[in-house]
């Protein structure tokens, strides 16, 4: 497999507030560092699992990727297209292939459009082929996430949970990314819903060769949708690998740990 | 034994344009002394609403249309102003998903909980503080000295939680409300907090009903599982025979739709659950989980709710039995027998 998207060195720095003993002394705090030193990359074709405690800086990282948090250093390249020295008409292109699907749906829809509008709206902005058809449009972007045509005349609450995510996917697809990149996208959903969003990306990955980055704090979700898996802990990427591999046999102690506090839904109860 | 906490026949309705609109339909569940029970459902099924039934706290304009909560063999629908305020002081404490908001937010920690003692224990105000800071070192608080003067906000998630904790168990009470305690924290932290549960139900004997959406939370404490569909409990038992032989087709497509990290690097597909739950004005004759079964007969339409035998203390709505003798979940590989 090929390398897509490749990630090194980032450094996302936030600076603090002072506190009153350091405003008397006119000492600046230590800022705090969200992204410390991170390099990683993600091939065509496969899903990399992003896991995490919060606070890990796993969101900070993945938002730093297409530039929605500038990073203060680091290089980010997609297909070898320097991001960070994209500006413009060039960056909204990358941007363009590189799209976020984040937690909460309601919150990224726009309550006033419909479906099919807000489906048409990427199309006409990205200028993507076919959208001046605009019901067949719609139409092929609902068959990619499993959605039957009924639901374009539908607004966001109008939709359940599950069928909202498949929308903002819908809607990410629509640009013709190379690379999905996935913030908490299960995270708010039933089980039996989630079941259903992790097939579809497995789909995804399968059908349309797009590659995924998987951001989740649910261990057992990434063991079960991605390929490999890289673990963060305050800022750093602690351990990478391949899922069975990383799990299976962790090295790095935050790992374990993560693992071990891991709720197994089996009959291992600490007391009984 | 005779049961804490007996729930039987419970009905919550809110208003609606055509009629009332039913939340909670007959539900029904028992809580030993020193029982840990699990109430599972998804978004929707009741299993908040039920649970705070419980402390009367069902928002308006919701209200309590039918059923009987019995704390100890005393009417919990019938206290007056008082007697409730008591109840709820000293026999049934309650956490929240969100421990943030329910702090608050200009108070220090050992000002909330000495409030509390003060007030639901009648001490003074210097016994008070000192016995707030006791009980935050009995939540595993580090250094609760320096701790008990903190503001929730500089507080971890976590920490808030063990506080609320304290709270809830300041004045001994006999049952605990959880209401999905460990779903805004890390699997560190939640794993800490369910640990604490364990050690103050093994300390003093307080029972425990533990609402949560997850299985591996629910398996990892409980004694015995409630689960609620739309508003309905299909399914109860104890924790085994439900992994090991789930009678009711929602508990199972339930659990085999719950991750595994053994899944880790093998290409897994697991069915979920076609289709949604129904809306609260939809009232569907029969078995309310019929238009998404996968068993469904022509005869389910007909059926009624109400929970049969399987064995001892297992019982489910389920009359179709698709499973009998059959083996659970692959969850169940465990190794556990029934």
């Amino acid at each position: 497999m090929t390398e897509l998207l490749r990630v090194q060195g980032v450094v996302k720095e936030f600076g603090l507030r002072r506190t009153v003993a350091e405003r008397v002394t006119r000492n600046a705090p230590e800022p705090y560092r969200a992204v410390d030193d991170v390099s990683f990359t993600l091939r065509r074709g496969e899903i990399l699992g992003l896991a995490g405690g919060s606070g890990s800086g796993k969101t900070t990282l993945a938002r730093c990727i297409v530039r929605l948090i500038e990073p203060d250093a680091g290089t980010v390249e997609l297909d070898g297209v320097d991001v960070r020295a994209a500006g413009g008409r060039e960056l909204r292109e990358l941007r363009r292939r590189m799209q976020m699907v984040f937690q909460d749906p309601y919150a990224s829809l726009n309550p006033r459009m419909t479906v099919a509008t807000a489906l048409l709206e990427v199309g006409s902005v990205h200028q993507r082929p076919g959208a001046e058809n605009g019901e067949q449009f719609v139409r092929e972007a609902l068959e990619r996430v499993h959605l039957g045509p009924g639901i374009a005349k539908r607004r966001p609450r109008e939709l359940s949970g599950g069928q909202r995510q498949r929308v903002a996917i819908a809607r990410a697809l629509a640009a013709g990314p190379e690379v999905l990149i996935a913030d908490e996208p299960v995270s708010a959903l039933d089980v039996s819903v989630q079941a259903q969003l992790l097939n579809l990306f497995g789909d995804l990955r399968d059908d349309l060769g797009v590659a995924i980055l998987f951001v989740a704090h649910q261990l057992a979700v990434i063991a079960e949708v991605a390929d490999r898996v890289a673990v963060m802990n305050r800022g750093r990427l602690v351990e990478v690998g391949e899922t069975a591999a990383v799990f299976g046999n962790p090295q790095d102690e935050y790992t374990k740990a993560l693992l071990a506090a891991h709720p197994h839904p089996r009959l291992s109860r600490a007391a009984s | 034994m005779t049961a804490l906490l007996r729930i039987e026949g419970l009905r919550i309705e809110f208003d609606g344009d055509d009629g009332p609109l039913v939340a909670v339909d007959g539900a029904g569940l028992s809580v030993a002394p020193g029982e840990v029970v699990g109430l599972i459902g998804e978004s929707g099924s009741g299993k908040s609403l039920t649970c705070r039934s419980v402390m009367r706290l069902i928002p308006r304009p919701g209200r309590v249309a039918a059923g009987e909560i019995e704390f100890d063999g005393r009417d919990v629908l019938a206290m007056s102003g008082k007697e409730l305020r008591d109840f709820r002081a000293h026999d049934a404490g309650m956490i929240y998903q969100d421990p943030f908001s329910s702090l608050n937010p200009v108070h220090r920690i050992r000002e909330q909980i000495a409030e509390t003692l003060r007030v639901n224990l009648g001490m003074d105000k210097a016994g008070a503080r000192a016995q707030a800071v006791e009980l935050l070192d009995g939540v595993g608080i580090p250094d609760p000295e320096r701790r008990a003067l903190s503001y929730p906000h500089e507080l971890s998630g976590g920490m808030r939680q063990r506080v609320m904790i304290a709270l809830a168990t300041a004045s001994r009470p006999r049952l605990l409300l959880a209401d999905e305690p460990t779903t805004a924290l890390d699997v560190t932290t939640q794993a800490q907090i369910l640990a604490l549960m364990l050690r103050l139900r093994a300390e003093r004997g307080m029972a425990v009903l533990l609402v949560s959406h997850d299985f591996g939370v629910i398996s990892q404490v409980c004694d015995r599982v409630v689960v609620m569909y739309a508003g309905h409990v299909v399914e109860t038992g104890p924790i085994e025979a439900l992994y090991t032989n789930a009678q009711h087709p929602y508990t199972r497509a339930l659990l085999e739709s719950v991750p595994q990290l053994e899944s880790a690097g093998r290409r897994t597909r697991r069915p979920g659950i076609a289709g949604v739950p129904p809306e609260l004005s939809e009232v569907l004759p029969g078995c309310v989980f019929m238009p998404r079964c996968r068993h469904a007969q022509p005869g389910c339409a007909s059926i009624s709710m109400a929970l049969q035998p399987v064995s001892e203390g297992h019982e489910t709505a389920c009359p179709v039995r698709p499973f009998a003798g059959t083996d659970s979940a692959p969850a169940a590989r465990a190794g556990a027998q029934s």
